[in-house]
């Protein structure tokens, strides 16, 4: 007979599975999931930054426009939370620029922030630093 | 009853231990892969040199739109907004210990094929056929958290405009003109509303349409066209504000 065999070799794979899947570092696990979203939304600040529209967004106060702008840039599981401030940590945005609701942000486990820094815009050096934050659904 | 041993049994665990070595050692290999990467924090040193360098680019690009706005008439906007920086970008990036010094350029620069004479970083030649305005300055970043340093950049911003012809025949007056920006690449995206035409007593001419063409040698140049131009205007002062808000002033014979 082998199935004492056959068991025996069923317990040791499925104990080295286990054991894998302890150690290993899933895509939405706690270890992986904030550095990678941090990048992803430094990106999107940076790209928006290079072809020159992060700066007309937030000096012409187009909130409703930097909130779409963000919420195509990035992918549509990922909720998010912008908020500019001027040098003296004074809050410059007057509406929110938010994809999600409040209490996504609340119940969050992971909450993934990004500090950007903005210089000026057109021949005005007055720089804004922005503060966006980042949840996956 | 007589057991029967079977010799193929051993074989079947032998093989499933194995297994389960390689499973485990290549789950730990990746561990630790991913764990070293984790704790290093390269990403996150990467992103802050990059926003670091494009806001040092967009406080070059601004002080020389200032400075040309003004018509050249404050030299220290450069140097003042980068003293601003050097002080604001730790603010931005605290736990780093970032650390950003700079040099702008002084003294004459041989640079995209002419001489340019920088004062605090900023230069313009204005009313000449070929004409630009340029800034240049050396910055050197380092990271005291994590014991980086002496990583330099520079960042040179440039715009040319070049005026190959102006003609005027039949109340028309025509202009050929090239825009350069840094690194000498055409720049391409202009309208008839970033340039503005002035005659030689300095009244505006208003420009028709502008379209831009491919010359054989010049590559992709400009053609503004202005109708209705009564009298010989004797020189054609072309002002040019690009995206950058850098503005540069030509200015040419008609013939």
């Amino acid at each position: 007979m082998r199935l004492v065999e056959a068991l025996l070799a069923s317990f040791i794979l499925m104990f080295a599975i286990t054991f894998l899947n302890v150690i290993a570092v899933t895509p939405t696990s706690p270890t992986y999931e904030p550095g990678n979203l941090e990048k992803m939304g430094n990106n999107v600040l940076h790209d928006l930054d290079e072809k020159s529209l992060l700066a007309r967004f937030v000096y012409t106060e187009d909130w409703g426009t930097l909130t779409l702008a963000l919420m195509v840039s990035l992918p549509p599981e990922i909720y998010f939370d912008l908020t500019v401030y001027y040098l003296n940590w004074t809050v410059a945005n007057n509406e929110t620029i938010r994809y999600g609701t409040s209490d996504v942000f609340e119940n969050s486990s992971y909450i993934a922030s990004v500090t950007y820094i903005v210089p000026g815009y057109q021949t005005d050096y007055d720089p804004r630093i922005l503060v966006l934050q980042l949840v996956r659904r | 009853m007589k057991i029967v041993k079977h010799k193929k049994g051993q074989f079947i665990i032998f093989a499933t231990l194995i297994i389960a070595i390689m499973i485990i050692s290549i789950g730990t290999i990746m561990y630790s892969t991913v764990t070293y990467f984790k704790h290093e924090r390269w990403q996150e040193y990467l992103m802050v040199i990059d926003n670091v360098e494009l806001g040092s680019r967009r406080v070059v690009e601004l002080s020389l739109a200032n400075y040309t706005m003004l018509n050249g008439t404050n030299n220290q906007t450069l140097v003042n907004n980068l003293n601003n920086w050097q002080t604001n970008v730790t603010k931005a990036y605290p736990s780093f210990g970032v650390a950003l010094t700079y040099s702008a350029a002084n003294g004459s620069y041989y640079a995209y094929g002419m001489n340019i004479n920088y004062s605090s970083g900023l230069a313009y030649l204005w009313n000449n056929a070929t004409s630009f305005s340029a800034a240049n300055a050396t910055f050197n970043l380092n990271m005291t958290s994590v014991g980086f340093t002496g990583y330099k950049f520079l960042i040179s911003t440039f715009l040319k405009v070049r005026i190959f012809n102006a003609t005027w025949s039949s109340n028309d007056l025509e202009i050929y003109l090239a825009v350069y920006k840094e690194g000498l690449t055409p720049v391409t995206n202009l309208d008839a509303n970033d340039f503005s035409i002035k005659d030689a007593n300095n009244n505006t001419i208003s420009i028709s349409s502008s379209n831009r063409i491919h010359h054989m040698t010049y590559g992709p140049i400009y053609r503004i066209y202005c109708t209705n131009v009564t009298a010989n205007p004797v020189s054609a002062q072309v002002t040019l504000i690009d995206a950058r808000n850098i503005k540069v002033v030509a200015s040419s014979a008609v013939t």
